[in-house]
Protein backbone atom coordinates (compact mmCIF):
# COMPACT_ATOMS: atom_id res chain seq x y z
CA UNK A 1 0.00 0.00 0.00
CA UNK A 2 1.27 3.04 -0.76
CA UNK A 3 0.39 6.29 1.28
CA UNK A 4 1.12 9.80 0.41
CA UNK A 5 0.34 12.98 2.05
CA UNK A 6 1.39 16.69 1.80
CA UNK A 7 0.81 17.23 5.22
CA UNK A 8 4.31 17.58 7.02
CA UNK A 9 5.38 15.27 9.60
CA UNK A 10 5.07 17.21 12.70
CA UNK A 11 2.11 18.08 12.03
CA UNK A 12 0.69 14.31 11.86
CA UNK A 13 2.78 13.91 15.15
CA UNK A 14 0.81 16.67 16.90
CA UNK A 15 -2.72 15.55 15.43
CA UNK A 16 -2.74 12.21 15.81
CA UNK A 17 -1.16 12.40 19.57
CA UNK A 18 2.24 10.42 19.46
CA UNK A 19 3.33 9.87 23.26
CA UNK A 20 5.59 12.96 23.07
CA UNK A 21 7.65 10.43 25.20
CA UNK A 22 10.57 13.01 24.75
CA UNK A 23 8.89 16.42 23.48
CA UNK A 24 9.98 18.36 26.99
CA UNK A 25 10.51 22.06 26.01
CA UNK A 26 13.69 23.58 26.11
CA UNK A 27 14.38 26.88 28.43
CA UNK A 28 15.60 30.42 26.87
CA UNK A 29 19.28 30.26 26.98
CA UNK A 30 19.04 33.27 29.24
CA UNK A 31 20.54 31.86 32.96
CA UNK A 32 19.24 34.62 35.53
CA UNK A 33 22.33 36.01 37.90
CA UNK A 34 21.86 36.58 41.46
CA UNK A 35 19.46 36.96 43.27
CA UNK A 36 18.50 34.18 42.60
CA UNK A 37 21.31 32.27 40.23
CA UNK A 38 20.80 29.43 38.23
CA UNK A 39 17.61 29.70 36.53
CA UNK A 40 16.63 30.42 32.89
CA UNK A 41 14.03 33.04 33.06
CA UNK A 42 14.09 36.90 33.57
CA UNK A 43 12.34 38.48 35.95
CA UNK A 44 9.17 40.86 35.00
CA UNK A 45 10.20 44.38 33.40
CA UNK A 46 9.83 46.29 30.14
CA UNK A 47 10.66 44.09 26.91
CA UNK A 48 13.43 46.88 26.40
CA UNK A 49 15.34 45.67 29.18
CA UNK A 50 15.52 48.88 31.12
CA UNK A 51 15.60 48.68 34.98
CA UNK A 52 12.00 48.12 36.60
CA UNK A 53 11.51 47.87 40.59
CA UNK A 54 9.98 44.54 39.42
CA UNK A 55 13.93 43.01 38.25
CA UNK A 56 16.17 42.87 41.31
CA UNK A 57 18.74 41.51 38.67
CA UNK A 58 18.94 45.47 37.37
CA UNK A 59 18.85 46.40 33.47
CA UNK A 60 19.32 44.05 30.27
CA UNK A 61 20.60 45.55 27.33
CA UNK A 62 19.92 42.69 24.97
CA UNK A 63 16.59 42.82 26.18
CA UNK A 64 14.15 40.81 27.85
CA UNK A 65 11.90 37.81 26.93
CA UNK A 66 8.95 37.00 28.57
CA UNK A 67 8.65 33.56 27.77
CA UNK A 68 11.17 30.72 29.37
CA UNK A 69 10.10 28.78 26.58
CA UNK A 70 12.58 28.24 23.70
CA UNK A 71 11.63 27.45 19.89
CA UNK A 72 8.68 29.06 21.12
CA UNK A 73 6.00 31.08 18.60
CA UNK A 74 2.99 32.49 19.95
CA UNK A 75 1.05 34.76 22.37
CA UNK A 76 2.29 35.43 26.17
CA UNK A 77 1.63 37.42 29.20
CA UNK A 78 2.97 38.23 32.28
CA UNK A 79 2.18 39.85 35.34
CA UNK A 80 3.68 40.80 38.59
CA UNK A 81 1.13 41.65 41.40
CA UNK A 82 0.11 41.55 45.16
CA UNK A 83 -2.83 40.09 46.31
CA UNK A 84 -4.10 39.58 49.85
CA UNK A 85 -6.88 37.33 51.16
CA UNK A 86 -7.32 34.35 53.75
CA UNK A 87 -5.21 31.39 54.56
CA UNK A 88 -6.85 28.60 56.41
CA UNK A 89 -5.24 26.05 58.80
CA UNK A 90 -7.33 23.03 56.94
CA UNK A 91 -6.20 20.53 60.75
CA UNK A 92 -8.00 23.51 62.94
CA UNK A 93 -9.73 25.80 61.23
CA UNK A 94 -7.97 28.35 62.22
CA UNK A 95 -7.36 31.46 59.93
CA UNK A 96 -5.59 34.50 59.20
CA UNK A 97 -5.17 37.32 56.77
CA UNK A 98 -2.30 36.47 53.98
CA UNK A 99 -0.41 38.62 51.67
CA UNK A 100 1.46 37.12 48.32
CA UNK A 101 3.68 38.17 45.27
CA UNK A 102 2.61 36.65 42.28
CA UNK A 103 4.83 36.54 38.84
CA UNK A 104 2.63 34.75 36.72
CA UNK A 105 2.86 33.70 32.72
CA UNK A 106 1.29 31.96 30.21
CA UNK A 107 3.00 30.76 26.92
CA UNK A 108 0.63 29.90 23.93
CA UNK A 109 1.87 28.26 21.07
CA UNK A 110 3.81 26.01 19.22
CA UNK A 111 7.37 24.90 20.05
CA UNK A 112 9.90 22.25 19.38
CA UNK A 113 11.32 20.29 22.02
CA UNK A 114 14.02 17.87 22.47
CA UNK A 115 12.24 15.47 20.35
CA UNK A 116 12.35 18.10 17.06
CA UNK A 117 8.64 17.95 16.59
CA UNK A 118 6.47 20.87 16.43
CA UNK A 119 3.48 20.66 19.11
CA UNK A 120 0.74 22.99 19.85
CA UNK A 121 0.91 23.75 23.93
CA UNK A 122 0.17 26.04 26.90
CA UNK A 123 2.23 26.59 29.93
CA UNK A 124 1.44 28.53 32.51
CA UNK A 125 4.56 29.93 34.67
CA UNK A 126 3.53 29.46 38.24
CA UNK B 1 0.34 28.17 59.46
CA UNK B 2 3.65 29.36 58.18
CA UNK B 3 5.41 31.08 54.57
CA UNK B 4 3.86 29.22 51.62
CA UNK B 5 5.46 29.36 48.10
CA UNK B 6 3.54 27.53 45.11
CA UNK B 7 5.26 26.74 42.20
CA UNK B 8 5.64 25.12 39.22
CA UNK B 9 9.50 23.30 39.86
CA UNK B 10 11.98 22.78 37.11
CA UNK B 11 11.94 20.46 33.93
CA UNK B 12 14.03 17.83 33.23
CA UNK B 13 15.25 20.57 30.75
CA UNK B 14 15.81 23.13 33.69
CA UNK B 15 12.60 24.83 32.16
CA UNK B 16 12.02 27.24 35.04
CA UNK B 17 8.25 26.99 36.62
CA UNK B 18 6.57 25.94 33.71
CA UNK B 19 3.54 23.73 33.84
CA UNK B 20 1.78 22.36 30.79
CA UNK B 21 -1.76 23.41 30.68
CA UNK B 22 -4.76 22.43 28.52
CA UNK B 23 -4.96 24.23 25.40
CA UNK B 24 -7.31 27.13 25.33
CA UNK B 25 -6.25 27.90 28.56
CA UNK B 26 -4.95 31.58 27.72
CA UNK B 27 -6.51 34.16 25.17
CA UNK B 28 -4.93 37.19 24.26
CA UNK B 29 -6.13 40.36 21.97
CA UNK B 30 -3.41 42.43 20.67
CA UNK B 31 -5.35 44.59 19.20
CA UNK B 32 -7.58 45.77 22.68
CA UNK B 33 -4.85 45.16 24.92
CA UNK B 34 -6.52 41.81 26.66
CA UNK B 35 -5.61 38.81 27.77
CA UNK B 36 -7.07 35.83 30.48
CA UNK B 37 -5.77 32.99 31.57
CA UNK B 38 -8.02 30.77 33.55
CA UNK B 39 -6.80 27.22 35.30
CA UNK B 40 -8.08 24.94 37.54
CA UNK B 41 -6.35 21.92 39.15
CA UNK B 42 -3.07 22.44 38.76
CA UNK B 43 -0.19 20.23 40.57
CA UNK B 44 2.46 22.57 42.09
CA UNK B 45 5.29 22.65 44.85
CA UNK B 46 4.75 24.46 47.89
CA UNK B 47 8.20 25.31 48.80
CA UNK B 48 7.25 27.34 51.67
CA UNK B 49 9.05 30.29 50.99
CA UNK B 50 10.15 32.31 47.11
CA UNK B 51 13.91 31.19 48.35
CA UNK B 52 13.10 27.65 48.45
CA UNK B 53 10.72 27.96 45.28
CA UNK B 54 13.92 29.65 43.78
CA UNK B 55 16.28 26.71 44.58
CA UNK B 56 13.56 23.76 44.47
CA UNK B 57 14.75 23.20 47.99
CA UNK B 58 13.22 22.63 51.55
CA UNK B 59 10.14 21.42 50.03
CA UNK B 60 7.61 20.13 53.15
CA UNK B 61 7.45 16.84 51.38
CA UNK B 62 9.78 16.49 48.58
CA UNK B 63 7.48 15.66 45.57
CA UNK B 64 4.43 17.61 43.95
CA UNK B 65 2.17 18.38 46.60
CA UNK B 66 0.12 21.69 46.14
CA UNK B 67 -3.05 22.55 43.99
CA UNK B 68 -3.59 25.65 42.19
CA UNK B 69 -7.49 24.88 42.71
CA UNK B 70 -8.29 27.90 40.65
CA UNK B 71 -6.53 30.50 38.66
CA UNK B 72 -7.86 33.68 36.77
CA UNK B 73 -5.87 36.71 35.50
CA UNK B 74 -7.20 39.31 33.24
CA UNK B 75 -4.98 41.92 31.49
CA UNK B 76 -6.40 44.51 29.94
CA UNK B 77 -5.52 48.28 28.57
CA UNK B 78 -2.63 49.69 26.61
CA UNK B 79 -0.32 51.79 28.23
CA UNK B 80 2.39 51.28 25.81
CA UNK B 81 3.15 49.33 22.44
CA UNK B 82 6.87 47.95 21.84
CA UNK B 83 8.49 45.81 19.10
CA UNK B 84 11.37 44.01 19.57
CA UNK B 85 14.10 42.24 17.95
CA UNK B 86 16.97 40.91 19.58
CA UNK B 87 19.19 39.04 18.64
CA UNK B 88 21.28 38.29 21.72
CA UNK B 89 17.86 36.37 23.06
CA UNK B 90 17.01 35.06 19.35
CA UNK B 91 13.79 36.46 19.75
CA UNK B 92 11.24 39.19 17.91
CA UNK B 93 7.70 40.17 18.74
CA UNK B 94 5.13 42.74 19.22
CA UNK B 95 4.12 43.31 22.93
CA UNK B 96 1.87 45.88 25.27
CA UNK B 97 2.18 46.41 28.74
CA UNK B 98 -0.63 47.04 30.56
CA UNK B 99 -2.24 45.64 33.89
CA UNK B 100 -3.22 43.09 35.12
CA UNK B 101 -5.49 41.39 38.00
CA UNK B 102 -5.78 38.07 39.87
CA UNK B 103 -8.11 35.61 41.91
CA UNK B 104 -6.76 32.73 42.85
CA UNK B 105 -7.03 29.59 45.92
CA UNK B 106 -4.44 27.68 46.52
CA UNK B 107 -4.16 23.93 48.78
CA UNK B 108 -1.19 22.35 50.11
CA UNK B 109 -3.43 19.13 51.52
CA UNK B 110 -2.77 17.32 55.00
CA UNK B 111 0.01 15.30 54.45
CA UNK B 112 2.82 13.46 56.81
CA UNK B 113 4.20 15.65 59.65
CA UNK B 114 7.66 16.55 58.96
CA UNK B 115 10.98 18.74 59.89
CA UNK B 116 9.23 21.26 58.36
CA UNK B 117 5.63 21.21 58.28
CA UNK B 118 2.83 19.93 60.89
CA UNK B 119 1.11 18.41 58.35
CA UNK B 120 -2.12 20.23 58.61
CA UNK B 121 -2.87 21.24 55.13
CA UNK B 122 -3.11 24.97 54.11
CA UNK B 123 -5.58 26.84 51.66
CA UNK B 124 -5.30 30.43 50.50
CA UNK B 125 -8.29 32.24 48.78
CA UNK B 126 -7.60 35.64 47.49
CA UNK B 127 -9.64 38.54 48.04
CA UNK B 128 -11.78 39.71 44.87
CA UNK B 129 -9.09 40.11 41.91
CA UNK B 130 -10.12 43.89 41.63
CA UNK B 131 -8.19 44.53 45.49
CA UNK B 132 -5.17 43.10 43.45
CA UNK B 133 -2.37 45.16 42.84
CA UNK B 134 -0.34 45.18 39.43
CA UNK B 135 3.28 46.37 39.97
CA UNK B 136 4.34 45.10 36.08
CA UNK B 137 2.07 43.65 33.38
CA UNK B 138 2.12 43.11 29.53
CA UNK B 139 1.04 40.71 26.66
CA UNK B 140 2.67 39.74 23.28
CA UNK B 141 3.19 37.78 20.06
CA UNK B 142 6.69 36.36 19.84
CA UNK B 143 8.98 34.26 18.44
CA UNK B 144 12.25 32.74 19.90
CA UNK B 145 14.94 30.60 18.82
CA UNK B 146 14.23 28.30 15.21
CA UNK B 147 11.53 31.13 14.63
CA UNK B 148 13.78 33.99 15.47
Amino acid sequence: MLLGSSIPGKVLAQEQGLPGLCDFPLPIPHINVPPPAGAHFYFSGPISGAAAPTDPSGSHPEGRDPSVIFNFKGHVGQASLNLTGTGIDLTTGQTAPYAFDAEMRFMEGIFVGTDGIERKASFTFV
Amino acid sequence: MGPHSWDGGSSATDVFWAVNIPNGSAHANLNTGSASLHVRNLCVYDSRTVANSVQGVNRSVNQVLGIIDSLDIEWSGILSTETANQPVNQMRGTFIENTARIAVTATTPRTMVTALSNGHGFRFVSDPASTSVSNFALIGLEQNGIYF
